[in-house]
């Protein structure tokens, strides 16, 4: 530690203690104790002290250094401060660590370098020119120098080249307020050009339903070129021309085809990429941003909802290194519009006639109790849908238990769902554990489509470590390279006898991962094709004390919640003889099962499949209305909070179910969200563990050998249409929209 | 004659827009058919000052074509492109002749030309006749001055330094 770090230590207290007894005592007294005379003679601290002292500020956004060899680091000098970085390191990445946030353009911290925006110059000691410190590796010794005059002045010359041919549009630009280059003019930016020729105008693309372009405002960084290559895995975008002429376009007026390819909207630094649905709409400002959860995959992307009033305007990404990166698929960013389509405001009675009466909450719950007390007890089922939160399902199983059911599963799950291991329903090895990764086997499940941020993991591991991937089921294209090795359980019993070529790769691997489908819960045969794998991941080694590669992907937000919570059916077909059906936002259930004289409720926020078989509605509250507890597939419990009040007269799922239950005289014995997640803690404590990942304790082995046969039927896609999965997107005009134009056949 | 993009990304495997962007950066791509004869006049300033465009409008008067058009007979097609270094004999154009197959493929600049000069290039060529490439003026060789050397007429005296005999 540096003489002036010690000096500075020693004045800090003593002068705040100074201003607080002078603004205590109006005029300062006149003393000359030891302590005040000290740190009024003290000398300042040498700017330049022998050695420098480590850098004082914090680092850029949280910078973090992971030092993967001690021996690697090497010191470097930014503005005369020390300090340690890993060898390999950028000089921006340093300065990001010491505290100095270097403007630039290009340079995106998850794509490739491109080193052409040029903002990043900085001034380096004994370099004739100043350096672009995005592409330039920090050396031993090297004093980086970032605000010196030549390093503003080249960096206002860069920007004046930048607004050359930048139209000044800002006032009807949709990137306005956040837009990159209009923050860094204000640093660097002169108040007038020497540019006098007419500006350059660019014809705009169409890139598709998501993304609107005005090319005349782009600035060539590429890093839309670098991320639909890199990371979205299409390679669809690209720079076109030279000079002047130079412009981003596609190969032949063809649209982007990635699920993935809203974030080009968040990556472009200026407005020359924005949202379609998004334009015109609201300026940022007027924004109120809420920290909130996907809930269209079983992912968990972290999500801001931007709302002003009582509409949602947008959905943006949250950082999250665990989960979804700085990520988030087309679905989870574009759905919203679907929030305020084809809600449901009222509880309603299907009349006589068939038609749907509006009553009052009072009425309704009344006429549901009064059939849920006349019907048998088993011949009460419960389903909760595929966008439930942990407390009403909760409220749900506890409701039909106490009405004498134990029916009550959630969609997806299959009939016959297995809650007794929770090694057998969840990711283990962890989202971000993918990356440890070297061989992938993909059982019966399709990522791309069926989890678009777990499918961009496998793709950067694929990227980064030439890892190998299998794939058994149905032909598709994975973005990556891939060897599709069978259709079905014909190639899972090659495998797991050791006859199929692919089996020396899985042995050979040093940390293989196998992800099976959670659509395979459907299958009759679950149990026999898990067993199968099972035995494969034992004799690849794949569950070991330091690496569980054992994953099941799960495609809904309830799933896994509802399993770690016990929704599980008492009677595999206990639906085939109900008379009375609750159906807490479940759609995707085969209603053609349902007696025809059958009492089905719906509670649920949308009018979507199932209300048409319905015979009283009960209006909920959607994920973006209400406090829930969601686990993602890889455990990983998180939680929703509202962002815009709910709509006309709905209310929370668990809110209704706790007045119904009172009405029916089995009062649930709680009466607010803590209450209700105090119930929680005592069937699954791990739910309430916000934000961290809970490992499974217990591993398959534990597991009962199976005795089922299997059949040899072909996997089959456990989603058709990755732009309509759920209620919330089947309402959306633009997952319409884009199902129309991108899923060609 | 000119690129087929999806047929070059099949065969180096890569991506269509991959071969799309190195084509529109190098302007020796020929992205749209071009004639047997493909006449490429320097617009760059050296040549532009000593009269490239009365060249180009002689060229295109002459073929009755627009730029980057090619003649109805498919023999030439006039283009523009950037400097090939031939300053000093400014103004200047090359000829692509793709007449005898890729083999006998040549690119030969002639230089020193005038609008009626290139005329007569193009009339040459059309016939089917040689002529030497490189100056189009009589009254120079190669890049050397008009009417013979001014300066430089003997062999200079090597600096004394130089002179090892001498030390």
């Amino acid at each position: 530690m540096g003489l002036g770090m010690l000096a500075s230590r020693v004045i800090r207290p003593t002068a705040s203690k100074l201003s607080r007894s002078s603004s205590l005592h109006f005029i300062r007294p006149i003393v000359s104790t030891p302590e005040t005379s000290s740190a009024q003679s003290q000398p300042q601290p040498d700017p330049t002290p022998d050695p420098p002292p480590p850098s004082p500020r914090p680092p850029v956004a949280g910078a973090r250094v992971h030092f993967p060899n001690p021996e690697d680091a090497i010191e470097v000098f930014v503005d005369g401060y020390s300090v340690k970085v890993p060898k390999g390191m950028t000089v921006l990445q340093a300065c990001e660590i010491a505290g100095v946030d270097i403007p630039r353009f290009c340079y995106h911290s998850r794509l490739s370098i491109a080193g052409n925006c040029r903002m990043c110059l900085v001034e380096v000691e004994k370099t004739p020119k100043p350096v672009a410190s995005c592409a330039m590796p920090a050396l031993p010794g090297m004093k980086i120098k970032t605000d010196t005059p030549l390093a503003k002045k080249a960096r206002e010359g860069v920007m004046e080249f930048l607004l050359m041919n930048h139209p000044l549009d800002c006032p009807i630009c949709d990137q306005g307020g956040e837009c990159d280059l209009q923050d860094q003019s204000m640093a660097f930016g002169s108040d007038r050009g020497r540019f006098t020729e007419v500006k350059r105008a660019v014809v705009d693309k169409n890139l598709g339903p998501l993304v609107k372009t005005v090319m005349t405002r782009c600035i060539q960084c590429t890093r839309c070129v670098r991320f639909a290559t890199e990371v979205a895995g299409v390679q669809d975008l690209g720079m076109l021309g030279r000079g002047s002429g130079e412009e981003i376009g596609t190969y032949v007026e063809k649209l982007m085809t990635s699920e993935l390819s809203g974030n080009v909207i968040d990556i472009c630094p200026v407005g020359a990429l924005t949202s379609k649905p998004y334009a015109f709409k609201a300026r940022n400002w007027e924004l109120k941003g809420t920290e909130s959860i996907d809930v269209t995959d079983a992912v968990g992307s972290n999500i801001r909802i931007d709302s002003r009033g009582p509409e949602v305007l947008r959905i943006l990404p949250r950082l999250n290194e665990d989960i979804n990166e700085e990520w988030i698929s087309d679905k989870t960013r574009f759905c919203y519009d679907g929030l305020k389509r084809q809600r449901l405001n009222d509880p309603m009675i299907r009349g006589a006639d068939g038609r749907f009466k509006t009553v009052s909450w009072r009425d309704a719950l009344a006429v549901v109790a009064e059939v849920a007390l006349q019907v048998k007890p088993e011949e009460i089922v419960g389903i909760a849908g595929q966008l439930s939160d942990a407390e009403s399902m909760m409220a749900l199983k506890d409701f039909l238990n106490r009405m004498g059911s134990n029916n009550v599963w959630c969609e997806g799950n299959g009939q016959n769902p297995d809650a007794d291991l929770r090694s057998g329903y969840i990711m283990n090895s962890g989202i971000a554990g993918l990356e440890k990764a070297d061989v992938f086997l993909l059982v019966g499940t399709q990522p791309r489509v069926e989890a678009a941020m777990v499918n961009a993991r496998i793709r950067k591991t694929v990227r980064a470590n030439q890892a190998k991937v299998g794939y058994i089921g149905p032909a598709t294209d994975l973005n990556y390279d891939h060897q599709h090795l069978g259709a079905g359980p014909k190639t899972l019993i090659e495998l797991a006898e050791g006859r199929h070529p692919f089996c020396s790769a899985l042995a050979n691997a040093k940390n293989p991962a196998i992800i099976v489908g959670a659509g395979l819960f459907e299958r009759e045969d679950k149990d026999a094709i898990f067993s199968v794998v099972e035995t494969i991941a034992k004799n690849a080694k794949v569950v070991r004390p330091d690496w569980n590669g054992f994953n099941v992907l799960l495609l809904k937000a309830a799933q896994a919640a509802a399993l770690d919570l016990g929704l599980v059916p008492e009677s595999a077909n206990s639906i085939e003889s109900a008379k009375f059906v609750y159906l807490m936002g479940a759609d995707d259930v085969n209603m053609e099962k349902v007696p025809s004289d059958a009492f089905v409720v719906y509670q649920g926020h949308h009018g979507d499949q199932s209300v048409y078989r319905a015979n009283i509605i009960l209006p909920a509250a959607a994920f973006s209305e209400k406090e829930g507890i969601y686990e993602n597939t890889e455990g990983c419990s998180q939680q929703t909070l509202p962002a815009v009040p709910t709509v006309g007269d709905a209310r929370d799922d668990w809110k209704i179910i706790r007045a119904l239950s009172e009405v029916a005289g089995v009062r649930l014995p709680y009466d607010s969200l803590g209450a209700i997640r105090a119930r929680i803690r005592t069937v699954a404590p791990n739910l309430l563990n916000m934000d961290e990942r809970e490992p499974a304790t217990f591993s398959a082995s534990l597991k009962p050998d199976c005795s089922h046969k299997m059949s040899l039927t072909d996997f089959r896609p456990a989603i058709d249409n990755f732009y309509m999965t759920d209620s919330i997107t089947r309402a959306s005009k633009i997952m319409a929209q884009c199902s129309a134009t991108l899923l060609k056949k | 004659m000119f690129l087929h993009r999806k047929l070059v990304a099949k065969v180096i495997e890569v991506a269509p827009i991959r071969v799309y962007e190195v084509a529109t950066f190098y302007s020796m791509f020929n992205r749209t058919k071009v004639g047997k004869y493909h006449l490429l006049v320097c617009g760059t300033t050296p040549c532009m000052i000593r009269g490239s465009r009365e060249i180009e409008d002689a060229l295109l008067k002459h073929l009755g074509v627009k730029r980057n058009e090619v003649t109805k007979d498919g023999l030439f097609s006039v283009g523009e492109m950037e400097c090939m270094g031939c300053c000093v004999n400014a103004p200047m154009i090359t000829v692509a002749d793709y007449s005898n197959g890729s083999e006998g493929y040549t690119y030969n600049y002639y230089e020193d030309v005038t609008p009626k000069r290139v005329v007569e290039i193009v009339e040459l060529l059309r016939r089917g006749e040689k002529l030497p490439p490189g100056t189009q003026n009589p009254k120079r060789t190669k890049c050397g001055p008009e009417g013979g050397n001014t300066t430089l007429l003997s062999d200079p005296k090597p600096p004394p330094c130089r002179d090892l005999d001498a030390c």
